[in-house]
This record gives structure tokens, sequence and C-alpha cells, in this order.
């Protein structure tokens, strides 16, 4: 659907020794939950800019659904509808007076009539689970973890077919941060969409994202499943990440002799995994 | 050393112009905190755990209750001054904090303010930039350190100023893993090399399994309290108050449950592949 062939980008277009992306390929499809990790300034955010045309390649080519998005022809309005963009803190950016009004901004934009925009705003913030009820409410008065899904709803009205969130747990407590993963889990197998984000805990990677994609120095280093990213210790040192604590845990067994068939990057897996191989030793 | 008593904070809440309503945040609420102690406040959002956080340098101001650091009453305005110097505060956003045009100069900010003489300034500012391992980095501007290394000056600056107690709000939230187990090791190393008393509140579990004591906030009240192996025994509290219960912890939790002989709780990778492996070789 939505695919980067060699992007590269910098601010200062001469010289390219300041590079922040550096030959970035990649494809994004429908049913993909793709987690970007990689330290701070290791060019996640700049990469997901370029995703909906909030920035440019400054070499490179990106295409949308086959058809080139830098070409002089090509309508970035288009790009702007399927790419959803959701920043960091999203609740920061709610400004209308009513719940409804501020998830009613994006599709007027897109030349939607007031009415039909009321109807989609209506769905979507059912959707995401907030009550009807809260509506008509200032969205200041609603809790964080509401704020958050006004946030991504006033994205979904748009229609998108990707929607890219910059960190979207951040500041949540362990509560209301599962119920936002479990709506990107929502959105991605009732909407049929892509959903990519950018995270700093490899926790909610490992539990969330099908696919890992990791960032260093502005590269593309590595684009794996969960299970495939976290058994490569070489890639993830380099890149100064961590593996969830299950994960390190299983290893460290596996060198201490314990016959596990893999590691294991969630709590669940593990607990399935190590109760077979202990159940057997124990049977004998 | 600190010592609250029957705090209780209400927050006005302005619906327009005239119309107003009291949220209140802390309801109640007692607390000791002991010299040298390393103190974690856990609790979900929403919990009251940053407006306490406030109470403790005199940030915010009772509306009934006492706060007292060193006898000192944080409701009295000619306290203000001691109460600051003894305690620091570092925030979550690093980038909200640092003021200085290079490191040194950010570290020694502080102690410019209260007027120490130079070559005072300059040799604890290198002391504290060591303590937090950013000697390196005394000329670089903040603007070319990462969210971590930010982190480590602002809890330098804090505790440049002789500051005896260091309060910090959700200090990793914003960085990378690797920054935050760096954070949270300085935090331990000013606590057991320079005896500061560090109050962290936070909602990473993982960062508190190592504390002297947990407090657990709900609702404006403390639900909980003690050792770590205390709080981690008693999961279900944690799971009623929305709080992160640790994967090791968990997984613990459930192959103990299972019927395997483990400690509970297992508070560590190390001490579960331990325990396991004992149990394989048995």
């Amino acid at each position: 659907m939505l695919k980067g062939v060699n992007i590269s980008f910098s601010y200062d277009k001469k010289s390219a020794s300041e590079n922040i992306l550096n030959d970035v390929s990649f494809e994004i499809n429908v049913g993909d939950f793709i987690g970007i990790i990689g330290t701070s300034g290791s060019g996640k955010t700049t990469l997901i800019k370029h995703f909906n045309g909030l920035l440019r390649a400054s070499s490179g080519e990106l295409y949308l659904n086959d058809k080139n998005v830098y070409d002089k022809n090509f309508d970035l309005f288009k790009l702007r509808k399927e790419v959803g963009l959701v920043f960091q803190y999203p609740e920061n950016q709610l400004f209308k007076k009513t719940v409804i009004e501020d998830t009613m901004f994006g599709p007027i934009n897109l030349g939607m009539s007031e009415e039909e925009a009321r109807t989609v705003a209506e769905r979507e913030l059912k959707f995401v689970g907030i009550d009807e009820v809260l509506f008509t409410a200032n969205p200041m008065e609603l809790s964080g973890g509401q704020k958050r899904s006004v946030a991504i709803a006033g994205v979904l009205a748009m229609s998108p077919k990707i929607i890219v969130l910059d960190e979207p747990a951040a500041g949540l407590d362990f509560y209301t941060k599962s119920r936002i993963f479990d709506l990107l889990k929502r959105i991605i197998t009732i909407k049929k969409m892509a959903v990519v984000f950018v995270s700093h805990n490899m926790e909610d990677v490992a539990n969330y994202a099908n696919q890992v994609w990791i960032m260093k120095q502005g590269t593309l280093i590595s684009k794996e499943s969960v299970q495939t990213t976290f058994s490569r210790d070489d890639i993830i040192d380099l890149a100064g990440m961590d593996v969830p604590e299950v994960t390190k845990l299983t290893k460290d067994l596996i060198s201490a002799g314990i016959p596990l068939k893999s590691i294991s990057t969630t709590v669940d897996e593990a607990e399935k995994n190590l109760s077979e191989v202990f159940k057997k030793n124990r049977g004998h | 050393m600190i010592r609250i008593e029957e705090l209780v904070h209400k927050y006005t809440i302005w619906n327009d112009q005239k119309e107003q309503s009291k949220k209140i945040a802390i309801d109640g609420l007692s607390l000791n905190i002991k010299q040298g102690e390393f103190l974690a406040i856990l609790g979900s959002n929403g919990s009251g755990k940053s407006t306490l956080a406030k109470h403790l340098n005199a940030l915010l101001l009772p509306s009934e209750g006492t706060v007292k650091v060193d006898d000192l009453d944080t409701s009295k305005e000619d306290n203000l001054t001691e109460i600051r110097n003894k305690v620091g505060m570092v925030f979550q956003n690093p980038d909200n904090q640092i003021i200085g045009t290079n490191v040194e100069e950010d570290v020694a900010f502080g102690l410019e303010n209260k007027n120490m003489p130079s070559d005072y300034i300059q040799k604890r500012v290198a002391e504290c930039i060591n303590t937090v391992g950013m000697s390196d980095f005394s000329k670089t501007s903040p603007t070319r350190l990462s969210g971590g290394q930010k982190q480590r000056v602002a809890i330098a600056g804090a505790f440049a100023d002789d500051s005896q107690i260091m309060v910090l709000d959700e200090p990793t939230s914003m960085l990378d893993p690797r920054s935050r187990s760096e954070i949270i090791g300085v935090l331990h190393k000013l606590n057991t090399e320079n005896g500061m008393t560090i109050i962290l509140i936070t909602h990473n579990t993982d960062e508190v399994v190592a504390a002297d004591r947990i407090v657990l906030m709900n609702n404006g009240k403390i639900v909980g309290k003690g050792s770590p192996s205390e709080v981690f025994a008693n999961l279900e509290l944690l799971r009623e108050i929305h709080v992160e219960i640790p994967q090791i912890i968990e997984l613990g939790e459930r192959l103990r449950k299972s019927g395997l002989p483990l400690s509970n709780p297992v508070l560590n990778e190390r001490q579960l592949v331990n325990e396991l492996t004992g149990i394989w070789e048995e």
C-alpha cells in the first residue's frame, strides 16, 4: 500500500553528511502492526513524518498504491487522507469546545458536509469507546486515556488506511495503555487497516506488534518479526536497545542448560514454554 | 525527616468564569519518610502521586493537614527558602528543566544563585557531574544531549545544591530503555554512596523492585505500603489499582500457582533464573 524506496532526508539539502535518514526502504500493507524502536535521535519521528508527506525526502521515492507520491501530478491530499498521523501527547492538540466538534474537524476539512461529518464522527467516537454522554463534553474534562481515544477518533474520521502513532502509550498507566493498544488491534482487524507505532517500551512492542523496525542513526537496520528481532543480540546491542525481561530470562535459562525450544517475548509465551519443559522434567 | 499528617489537597475546577467546583486530589494522607530512605510511590494516572510530590517542597500547600520537612512547616512562608534548599525536584520532561548553555553552567545555576564562592562552585560542579557520569560532556551544549543525558544533568543540578532529599516525578517516562536503567542506577548510587533520600514517583513498576519501601496510592489515599517483597506478594491489590506488574514477578506468580516451588515473590530476573535452575537440577 505505502512503499518507500531509498529515502534519504536532510534539513540542509546541500550536505549529505547531515542526513537524518539514509536510504530507508520499507513497505506497509493492510494488517501490519509495526513497532518502530531506536534511541532518541535515531530518526524514528523524522521517518514517520514522511509517511503522510509532512516531510519530503531529499532523495528516494515514496509510492502510494504504486503511484509515485513525489510525481508532479500527484495530489498530496490523497496521501494525507490515506495516512493518518497521531503525534506524541495528541491530547494537547484537541482544541474545539466539544468532543464531537473536535472529531468533526478533520472530515469537514476534507470537504464533508456538517451532517456527514457528524455521522462519521459519532461512529468513530463510538468505535474508540467514548460514551455518547461525553460527545458534548469539553475535551479538557476527559481523562488522559479518553482524550487520547478522542484524538485517535479524529484521525479515524478521515477514513485513512494507515494510522501512524508516535509513542501512543507515553505517560499512560498500565490499564489505560492496554486499552489503547486493544483499540489499535481492533483498528487492524475490524477496519482492515495498518497500524505503525513508535515506542520506547520493548514489552509493548513484543506484546502487540507483528513486525519490528529498528532505527539507528537514520538507517533502518532491521525489519523482522518480534521473535527474530529479540533473539538477535547483535542487532539489539548495536541499536542500543534492550529485550523484554522475559526474553532475557529465557535466554539465560537456555544458557544454563534448560532445554527451551526458543526464547519467549511475552509472559504468556514464557509461561507456556516453561510449564511444558518443567512438566516433562518433573514427570520423570 | 519528612512528616505528612492528614494531608488534604483540593483543586479548584473552573467550569466557567463564576462557577467552580472542588476536586479532592489528596484525601487525608499521612506518611513519614526517613532520612536516607529510597522510597518509591506507585499509582495509576490520577491517583494523586504528582500532587503529593509538589507538596514535598512547597510547590503546593495543604488545603488541610501539615507537611513538615525537618520540622519546617511548608505552609509558613519564612521556611520556603530553607525547604527548597533541602528538597530538590526533577520532573518528567528534561527539556523543561535545563537552562544553561553548557552542562557545567547548568549544574552551577543553583549554586551561583546562592552566591557561593566561585572556586567552591567549580569544584562542586565537577564533582556532581562526575557522580552522574557526565564528565566527558561538561562543556557540551544541552541541545546536543540525549534525553537520558539531559535528565542526568537535571539530577546533577539538584544534587549540586546540597539538597538532602531528591523528589523525582516520573523521571524516565520519556526515555529509551538504556537511559532508563542508567537514571535508576544513578539514583541508587546517590542513595547508597551519598546518603541522599530519594523519593521516586513512577508507574514503571520495574524501577521500584530495588527500593527500600514502596507506597501504593489510589484516589488520593495510601492503600498499601511495605518492602518490595511485601508489596509484590499481594498482586491482587496492584491489579485492583491498575498498577503494572513487572514481567518477572507476574511470570513467577503464574509458575508458582502451577505448582513449581518458587518464592513469593520472585523479584528479579537473576533470582528467577537461580530458582528455576535449582528446581531443574533437583
